[in-house]
């Protein structure tokens, strides 16, 4: 002390141990001291806090108690260098609490020493850092969704600087993270679209979400991609909006596919109805001169129609070849092909409107030759060919060996198909022969008219 | 055939049985038929070739539209009336002004709209 007599009066004695002492207790951090081999001689009220152990519980007690078994070998490891009266300072480890559950601390070890200097025991000083670990796993998590996400993941400041840029941003835009970082988001915008970014950032500024908004923008290599963009103001702790992160996908796939449905929706339609078209034609052509609908026939000439289109469809919608529509179109006959209906020609792709008339006139023939000519009888045979000749196809429908032919009395629907309708859709000439060995059907027309040739020759 | 007393009456549409069925019937309904052309190639063949009144045109031919067979008409100052089973608003603009029939309709629809396409 240096005051001098008859000066002020002495502040009231402090007990420096006390007040050591009091400052230990009060603080917010787990201290406690162990005797060198590790028993326990002080225990502050953080330490109860944090363990769940009272320094009545602990006191003499072996700091084993708190340490996870797979960490005790380190821990007299630890204890050995300290007790040598080296310093170990935020150690970051495990210890266990009273009722087993392990926290995470980073520790603090320091020797304490007597007057003599002599070492003659451990402090310990221990912080929680469960918390700020698990802040840090999941920013590093988080960090990990954003750099492997599939979408472009931006974010900006207030005005349009980039700031961050992830590996599929780099991979829709083009541009890699070290040439756009600290230039202008507008660098990805359309010239005729920079008006949009003043819309964004005005709505980022107000504190709203833009949520898939779809829109265009442009690549390094100069070429626009179609893009869903969801852009959200990032704000700092204080709540402060300070930019906006933005998730970026490319569409260009989604909206293709959009346009090619909706380009098939409208063919759909338009097949649909001209399919009804079809139907209302034959129906119409049935009952010319008042006659009544033959209901059976015109279910058969509608499934005709039908596995016309399994056909097509088969075929992309394209052709039909030739073989597989002729041979549809005797399936009620499947078994007599090959002995008393011999088919031969070669492979042609038809068009759609040529497998029409062809088919259909292959149909009323079949249905013809089964009720009045070679197919109703059972030695009746059937020759189907077809070739081709120069620039013409040629066909023929042979029937012979059936019961004698006599010309009907009037041209039904089935006699108009396979000679006026198939004359003026194929551009051809037909001649139906009712001669007395049995029917002769012969077609000839242009090879132009009923194919597109290689051009569309199966790919 | 054509006759000179009747109006002659064009005909396109690729289907064939349709387009065979079109034909019989506007026959019956008293028009004489030019022809039946299921394509743009037959169609313009066939107005060089024929003095043609009147025209009915199916939009879609398959691989192609009868959009150059209208500008054809309107040039040679041909009245016609489209058929599609496309909506309206997916033909092309050269069927903007003519009359539209959506398939399937009825030919008394179509003989009416077909004849107050004609001078009178």
């Amino acid at each position: 002390m240096h005051g001098m007599p008859g000066a002020s009066p002495a502040p009231p004695a402090i007990d420096d141990t006390a007040y050591l002492a009091a400052i230990v207790q009060s603080s917010a951090d787990a201290i406690f001291g162990t005797t060198t081999d590790g028993f326990i001689r002080s225990w502050n009220a953080g330490c109860e806090r944090m363990l769940g152990y009272s320094a009545a519980e602990m006191m003499g007690q072996s700091v084993a108690q708190i340490i996870p078994s797979e960490l005790r070998e380190e821990a007299r490891a630890i204890r050995q260098r300290v007790g040598m009266g080296e310093a170990i300072e935020s150690f970051e480890t495990v210890r266990l609490t009273k009722d087993g559950r392990p926290i995470e601390v980073a520790a603090t070890f320091s020797p304490i020493r007597d007057d003599h200097d002599r070492i003659v025991g451990i402090s310990g000083v221990l912080r929680d850092v469960t918390q700020s670990k698990q802040a840090e796993r999941s920013a590093a998590m988080l960090a990990a969704i954003v750099a492997s996400s599939s979408d472009g993941v931006v974010s900006k400041t207030l005005d349009g600087t980039v700031t961050s840029w992830n590996k599929s941003a780099e991979r829709i835009f083009g541009f890699t993270e070290g040439e756009i970082i600290n230039r202008s988001i507008r660098t990805i915008i359309p010239a005729e679209r920079q008006a949009e970014e003043d819309r964004i950032l005005a709505t980022v500024v107000s504190g709203a979400i833009i949520d898939n908004f779809e829109t265009v923008r442009l690549r390094k290599d100069g070429a626009l991609i179609d893009v869903s963009v969801t852009v959200s103001p990032v704000r700092d702790s204080a709540g402060r909006i300070i930019g906006a992160s933005k998730i970026v996908r490319d569409i260009t796939d989604k909206r293709r596919t959009r346009e090619q449905l909706r380009t098939l929706l409208a063919e759909v339609n338009h097949r649909s109805k001209n399919m009804l078209s079809l139907v209302q034609a034959i129906a119409r052509q049935m009952t010319r001169h008042g006659r009544q609908l033959d209901l059976n026939r015109f279910l058969e000439r509608l499934q005709a129609i039908a596995s016309n289109q399994d056909l097509l469809i088969q075929n992309d919608w394209r052709f039909i070849p030739i073989g597989d529509l002729v041979r549809s179109q005797l399936g009620a006959f499947r078994d007599l092909i090959g002995n008393r209906i011999a088919i031969d020609g070669p492979q042609i792709e038809l068009t759609p409107e040529a497998a029409q008339a062809i088919g259909m006139a292959v149909h009323e023939l079949a249905t013809n030759a089964a009720k009045y000519g070679a197919l109703s009888s059972d030695d009746g045979r059937v020759a189907l060919n077809w070739t081709q000749d120069g620039d013409d196809f040629d066909m023929s429908w042979r029937e012979s060996d059936g019961p004698p032919v006599s010309h009907p009395e009037h041209k039904g629907f089935g006699s108009r198909v396979i000679s006026d309708m198939v004359r003026a859709g194929l551009e051809g000439t037909v001649e139906v022969e009712f001669a007395p060995p049995g029917l002769r059907w012969h077609l000839r027309c242009p090879l132009q008219r009923i194919s597109r040739g290689s051009s569309h020759a199966r790919r | 055939m054509p006759g000179a007393d009747k109006i002659n009456l064009l005909i396109v549409e690729d289907d064939p049985m349709i387009g065979f069925d079109l034909s019989v019937e506007l026959e019956e309904a008293g028009f004489a038929i030019v022809g039946v052309a299921p394509t743009v190639t037959k169609a313009l063949h066939l107005l060089q070739r024929n003095h043609c009144d009147l025209a009915v045109l199916d939009v879609n031919l398959g691989h192609e539209t009868s959009a150059p067979i209208a500008r054809a008409l309107m040039a040679a100052g041909v009245p016609f009336v489209a058929v599609t089973g496309y909506a309206v608003d997916q033909c092309p603009e050269e069927f903007a002004s003519a009359p539209l029939l959506s398939k399937p309709f009825q030919t008394s629809r179509l003989v009416a709209t077909l004849k107050r396409q004609l001078p009178r």
